[in-house]
C-alpha cells in the first residue's frame, strides 16, 4: 500500500469522518479510522457502530491495494497541520505506515484491518432518490424536537413515513412536536417507516448538497444515504413510534397572530429572569395584545414586556417553557405565526401563516401549568 | 396479737431507703462526685477497685467538715445545702436531699477523713450499719476522702443482682464521664484497680471533651449557641456524616447537672432531620442554663429525669440552636489526603474550614456561570478554560481560590429537588409541565394502595396523576424540575421507595419530597453540559442546605491546594 494525496483532499475527507469518530470510547478501535487502498482511490471509513460514514477520495496509487486502521485524531491534527501540499503514504511492515512529506518523513503506529468492525450489510433492501432540498428541510424543522431521553428509545429519532401519496417526518420529546407533511413528492418505494437517530440526521444534513438528489438504500434496520463520494449509514432506531395524530388538537378555537421576530426578541428578553430550573415564562392574552412575563422567585427578577398581536379569544394565561417556545418560533419561516390555543393545561398548535406548495408544517407545544 | 403492721425498725428502713439512691456502685460514685463539687473542690480524685463492689474512694480538695458535722452527716436528711423549703424552689447545688451519705453508710462500710482548711488535724470517722462505730484524729490534709468499701454486703440480694463488672465499670466510667464534662474547671482522676484511665487537667469545655472522646471520636464540633427567653444553651454537635453508631456520646447538662430527656433528643434528632444517614447518631453535648426556679429536679432520686415549667420553650431552644448550628458552613466536609488512602469522606469530615471560602464559590460560581453562556467544547481545542469539568459523570470539579471542590451531581441534584418539592408541597403551587402523551401506569394492587396515599402529595409537587380503571393511573402532568421522559418509571420507583420508608418519623410531606428528590434527580453516569453543570452548582448554592443532600450523604468536597501540596511533597 503506497500512495500520494494532496492535504487539502485528505484533512476535508477527515474531518467529515471526524463527526463520527467517538474521541472516548470503551471500545478503543473505534477511536480509529480505516484507510482501505482500493484501485482507483483510498476508502476511508470512521464508526461508532451506530453510524458509519465512508468517503472515497482520489489518489495516486503506487502500489498494491491495502488497509490499515490509524489513529484518528493523531491523523487529523497531523494533516491539519501541514501546508496544502502533496503527501506520500506508505505501508511497512507491523503496521507503521510512513508518511512523507517533502521536508518530513513520519511514522504513526495503526493496527491491522482484522481488529476493526465490519461494514454491515443490507439484506432486501430497497433504494429510492429523494431531491436534496426536500430531505433536508424536512430533517430541519423536526430534528430540534427529538428527545434524548434514553428511557424512552423511540422517540430519540426523526420519524420517516412514506405513504403512497405523502412524505413525512415527525420528531417529538413528549413536551413538544413538529409534523412536516410533503404530498407533491412521490418516493419510488413501498410504504415504510422509519426512526432515523438524531446523530446521523446531523451528519446528512452537513453532508446534503443543495441541489440535486440523495439515494438512500433501505432495510430492517439500517439506512444508508449515498452522496456522491460519501455514504453516511446508520442504524434505525427500534420501537414502535407514538400514535401522534391522536394528540394533535382539532378543536383549538382561539387564535392568536404574532409578529415571530418580535416574539422571539420578546421571549429571550423576558426569559433571561425566568427561573434557570423551569425556563418558565408566562402568556398573558388579551384583546390584541400579548404581555410576555416571567420572574425568578427566587433571585428576586422579573420582566414583562407587551405585544401588539391579533386574538379575539377570551383573556387568558398560558406558562411555556421559553427554550421550547423559541425552538418553536425559529423553525416557523414566515414573517408572522399562528397560535391555536384552547386552555392553559392544553397543547397549543402553531404554524406559519403561509404554507409551501403541497406541505404542511405544524407544531405543538405543552404548556406548563401555573401553580 | 392482731397487730399485723408495725413500723419497721430503723435499720430496715434505711437500708431500703438507700436501695431507692444507692441502686448499683455507680450511684455511689455519682453522690460522692457531686458532694465533692458541692464542697467547692478543685482536684478530685475517683479511685475504683473490683468494678466498685471492693472499693469507691473519692479524694477531694474542698471545704472539708467539722468533726461535728462528719458525725451527723450520715443522719437521713442531714444536709449542708438545703436549710429551708424555701431553698428547694432554687436548688444551685447537686445534692440536696440529705440522703446519700446515710443511705452509702447504711449498705456498705465507710470512713470518712474531713479536715477544714485551718483545722489542726483531720477526723476520721468509721461507720458500719449507718452509724459511727470508731473516731479517730489524723494528720491534717485539707478536704475529704471517703472510702466505701464491700458495698452490698449486708444486702445478699442486692449484691447478687449487679450486673457483670464489666457492666457496671461502664456505669462508673459514665457518670464520671458526665461529671468531668459538667465541671471542666475542675481536675479529675479516674483510677481503677490501681491503673490512671483518665488524667484530666483543668480546662475549657470543649477541650474536656475532645479529651474524654478517644482520638478516632475526636472529629470537630460545630459549636452551637442560643438564648431564647430564660433559656440559655451552648454546647457541641458533631457534624452530619461523622455521626456514630451509638447514642453514647448524646448528653445533656442541665445547670451543670447530667440530665436525660428524651423530649430534647427527639428536639436534637428533629434539627438533624434528614441530614443523617440511616442508623446514624450525632454526638452532641448540650448545656442548658435555665433558672432553678423553672425547673423541677427533685422528680427522681437520681436526679437525672427533671421537669421543665416551660418545657416547649426548652425544646425550641434546642431544636433552634442545633439546626442553626449545621447551618453553618463550617459543616461542609474537607477531603484529608491520608498518606497511602484516601479516606472515605464521611470519616474525613473533619477539620474546620474557613467560612469565607465558601462565599467565594458562591460567588465564583455565579460569576462563572455567567460567563460561560456560550458553550466551551472540550472537543474543540478550545484554549479557554472550562469552569467546571465532570469526572466520570458523577462528579462535578471546579476550583475555588485555593482547593478544589468535588460536587456529587446526584446528591446535588437531590437537594435543590428536594427542598422544590417541599414548597410546592408548602403552597401547593407546583408547576406542572404537561404531557402530550399522557402515560398510564399498571400497578398492583399493593400499589395502587401506596400510590392512593401518595397521591393528594404528588399533585401539590406539579404531578397531575388520575386513577383510571382498577388499579391503573394516567400521568397526565409532571413537575416542570423532572427530567423528560421517565414519568412511569419515577413512579414506580417512588412507589417502592415509600412504602420501603413508611413508619418512619419524618413528616409525609418530606418523605415525598425526599423520594421524589431523589428518584427525580440526574444519576451518577448521567452526563452533563457544561451549561447544565453551571446551573446545576448555581441552584445548589441557592438552596438552604448546600452541603447535605437530604438522606444526609455530602454534596460537596473541599481538597485544598494544602493538602494537594503536602500530597506531592511541596
Amino acid at each position: 500500500m503506497k500512495f500520494s494525496i494532496n492535504q487539502s483532499t485528505l484533512l476535508e475527507a477527515l474531518q467529515n469522518i471526524g463527526r463520527v469518530v467517538p474521541t472516548r470510547s470503551t471500545t478503543p478501535i473505534l477511536e480509529n479510522i480505516l484507510f482501505d487502498l482500493e484501485d482507483g482511490g483510498l476508502k476511508i471509513t470512521g464508526t461508532d457502530l451506530e453510524v458509519s460514514i465512508t468517503t472515497r477520495v482520489p489518489v495516486e496509487q503506487v502500489d498494491t491495494p491495502g488497509s490499515i486502521a490509524l489513529p484518528a485524531r493523531v491523523m487529523t491534527e497531523m494533516i491539519r497541520s501541514l501546508p496544502d501540499i502533496s503527501i506520500q503514504f506508505e505501508l511497512e511492515e507491523n503496521n507503521k505506515l510512513k508518511i512523507t512529506t517533502d521536508k518530513g518523513r513520519y511514522h504513526v503506529s495503526g493496527l491491522s484491518k482484522d481488529n476493526y468492525p465490519e461494514q454491515p450489510q443490507f439484506s432486501d433492501a430497497e433504494n429510492f432518490t429523494v431531491p436534496n432540498q426536500l430531505i433536508a428541510r424536512m430533517l430541519q424543522k423536526t430534528i430540534f424536537a427529538v428527545s434524548s431521553e434514553e428511557l424512552r428509545p423511540a422517540l430519540m429519532g426523526v420519524f420517516l413515513q412514506i405513504m403512497p401519496d405523502e412524505f413525512r417526518m415527525v420528531a417529538t420529546d413528549g413536551h413538544r412536536l413538529s409534523k412536516i407533511v410533503n404530498r407533491g413528492f412521490k418516493a419510488e418505494v413501498s410504504p415504510l417507516k422509519m426512526i432515523i437517530p438524531p446523530k446521523a440526521v446531523q451528519i446528512a444534513l452537513k453532508n446534503l448538497e443543495e441541489e440535486g438528489d440523495t439515494e438512500l438504500t433501505i432495510d430492517q434496520t439500517g439506512l444508508q444515504f449515498n452522496f456522491g463520494n460519501t455514504t453516511l449509514y446508520t442504524r434505525l432506531v427500534e420501537g414502535e413510534y407514538p400514535d401522534y395524530e391522536r394528540v394533535i388538537p382539532r378543536d383549538n378555537d382561539k387564535t392568536l397572530t404574532v409578529d415571530r421576530e418580535l416574539l422571539i426578541s420578546s421571549v429571550k428578553r423576558v426569559s433571561l429572569f425566568a427561573s434557570a430550573l423551569t425556563h418558565q415564562i408566562r402568556l398573558e392574552l388579551s384583546p390584541n395584545q400579548l404581555l410576555v412575563c416571567s420572574e425568578d422567585l427566587e433571585v428576586g427578577g422579573e420582566g414583562r414586556e407587551t405585544l401588539d398581536v391579533e386574538y379575539d379569544g377570551e383573556p387568558m394565561e398560558i406558562g411555556y417553557n421559553a427554550n421550547y417556545l423559541l425552538d418553536i418560533l425559529r423553525h416557523a419561516d414566515t414573517e408572522q405565526v399562528v397560535f391555536k390555543l384552547k386552555s392553559p393545561v392544553r397543547a397549543a398548535l402553531i404554524t406559519p401563516t403561509a404554507e409551501n406548495e403541497n406541505e404542511s408544517f405544524i407544531m405543538l407545544i405543552m404548556p406548563i401549568k401555573l401553580g | 396479737m392482731d397487730a399485723r403492721i408495725k413500723i419497721l425498725p430503723d435499720l430496715v428502713m434505711k437500708r431500703i431507703a438507700a436501695g431507692e439512691v444507692v441502686e448499683r456502685p455507680a450511684s455511689v460514685v455519682k453522690e460522692l462526685l457531686e458532694n465533692s463539687l458541692d464542697a467547692g473542690a478543685s482536684s478530685i480524685s475517683l479511685i475504683v477497685r473490683d468494678a466498685g463492689s471492693g472499693l469507691i474512694k473519692v479524694v477531694d480538695d474542698g471545704c472539708g467538715m467539722s468533726s461535728e458535722d462528719a458525725a451527723l452527716c450520715c443522719e437521713r436528711h442531714a444536709t449542708s445545702k438545703v436549710y429551708t423549703s424555701e431553698d428547694l424552689e432554687t436548688i444551685s447545688t447537686l445534692g440536696f436531699r440529705g440522703e446519700a451519705l446515710a443511705s452509702i453508710s447504711s449498705v456498705a462500710r465507710m470512713e470518712i477523713v474531713t479536715c477544714r482548711q485551718n483545722d489542726s488535724e483531720s477526723s476520721r470517722l468509721i461507720y458500719e450499719d449507718g452509724s459511727v462505730v470508731e473516731r479517730l484524729k489524723t494528720a491534717p490534709r485539707r478536704g475529704t476522702a471517703i472510702s466505701v468499701k464491700d458495698l452490698f454486703y449486708n444486702q445478699p440480694a442486692r449484691r447478687k443482682f449487679l450486673k457483670a463488672p464489666s457492666t457496671e465499670l461502664r456505669h462508673i466510667i459514665s457518670v464520671f464521664r458526665h461529671i468531668a464534662i459538667a465541671f471542666p474547671a475542675v481536675e479529675f482522676e479516674l483510677i481503677i484497680d490501681d491503673e490512671r484511665t483518665y488524667d484530666l487537667r483543668a480546662a475549657d469545655r470543649k477541650q474536656r471533651i475532645l479529651d474524654l472522646l478517644s482520638s478516632a471520636q475526636a472529629h470537630t464540633f460545630i459549636p452551637v449557641e442560643k438564648t431564647i427567653g430564660s433559656v440559655s444553651l451552648q454546647g457541641l454537635i458533631s457534624r452530619p456524616g461523622s455521626g456514630r453508631k451509638s447514642k453514647q456520646n448524646q448528653l445533656f447538662f442541665l445547670n451543670n447537672r447530667f440530665i436525660t430527656d428524651r423530649s430534647l433528643s427527639h428536639a436534637v434528632m428533629t434539627a438533624y432531620g434528614t441530614r443523617l444517614s440511616r442508623n446514624e447518631y450525632p454526638d452532641y453535648f448540650i448545656f442548658l442554663t435555665i433558672d432553678p426556679s423553672r425547673v423541677d429536679v427533685n422528680v427522681h432520686p437520681t436526679k437525672i429525669e427533671v421537669r421543665f415549667l416551660d418545657s416547649r420553650l426548652v425544646y425550641d431552644t434546642v431544636r433552634r440552636a442545633v439546626a442553626d448550628g449545621l447551618r453553618t458552613p463550617a459543616v461542609v466536609p474537607e477531603l484529608q489526603l491520608v498518606p497511602g488512602k484516601i479516606s472515605g469522606a464521611r470519616r474525613a469530615a473533619a477539620r474546620m474550614r474557613n467560612p469565607e471560602e465558601m462565599g467565594q464559590l458562591t460567588l465564583e460560581a455565579q460569576r462563572q456561570a455567567v460567563g460561560s453562556a456560550p458553550v466551551v467544547d472540550f472537543r474543540s481545542g478550545s484554549r479557554e478554560r472550562p469552569p467546571f469539568w465532570q469526572l466520570h459523570d458523577t462528579y462535578i470539579l471546579t476550583q475555588i481560590k485555593s482547593s478544589l471542590v468535588l460536587i456529587d451531581q446526584h446528591v446535588a441534584h437531590e437537594r435543590i429537588l428536594y427542598e422544590k418539592a417541599l414548597a410546592s408541597l408548602e403552597d401547593k403551587r407546583g408547576i406542572s409541565q404537561q404531557l402530550l402523551f399522557p402515560q398510564s401506569v399498571q400497578l398492583d394492587a399493593g400499589e395502587f394502595a401506596v400510590l392512593t396515599d401518595m397521591l393528594p402529595y404528588l399533585n401539590d409537587i406539579g404531578f397531575t396523576v388520575r386513577e383510571f380503571g382498577k388499579n391503573t393511573v394516567i400521568v397526565e402532568a409532571v413537575p416542570v424540575t423532572m427530567k423528560n421522559g421517565t414519568e412511569k418509571e419515577l413512579l414506580l420507583d417512588m412507589i417502592d421507595m415509600y412504602r420501603e420508608e413508611s413508619g418512619g418519623s419524618d413528616a409525609v410531606t418530606e418523605k415525598i419530597a425526599a423520594v421524589y428528590a431523589c428518584k427525580a434527580a440526574v444519576k451518577a453516569g448521567d452526563p452533563l453540559t457544561l451549561q447544565e453543570m453551571a446551573s446545576l452548582v448555581d441552584q445548589l448554592f441557592s438552596t438552604k442546605e448546600p452541603y447535605f443532600c437530604p438522606h444526609g450523604r455530602p454534596i460537596i468536597i473541599n481538597l485544598t491546594l494544602e493538602e494537594i501540596n503536602k500530597k506531592f511533597g511541596r
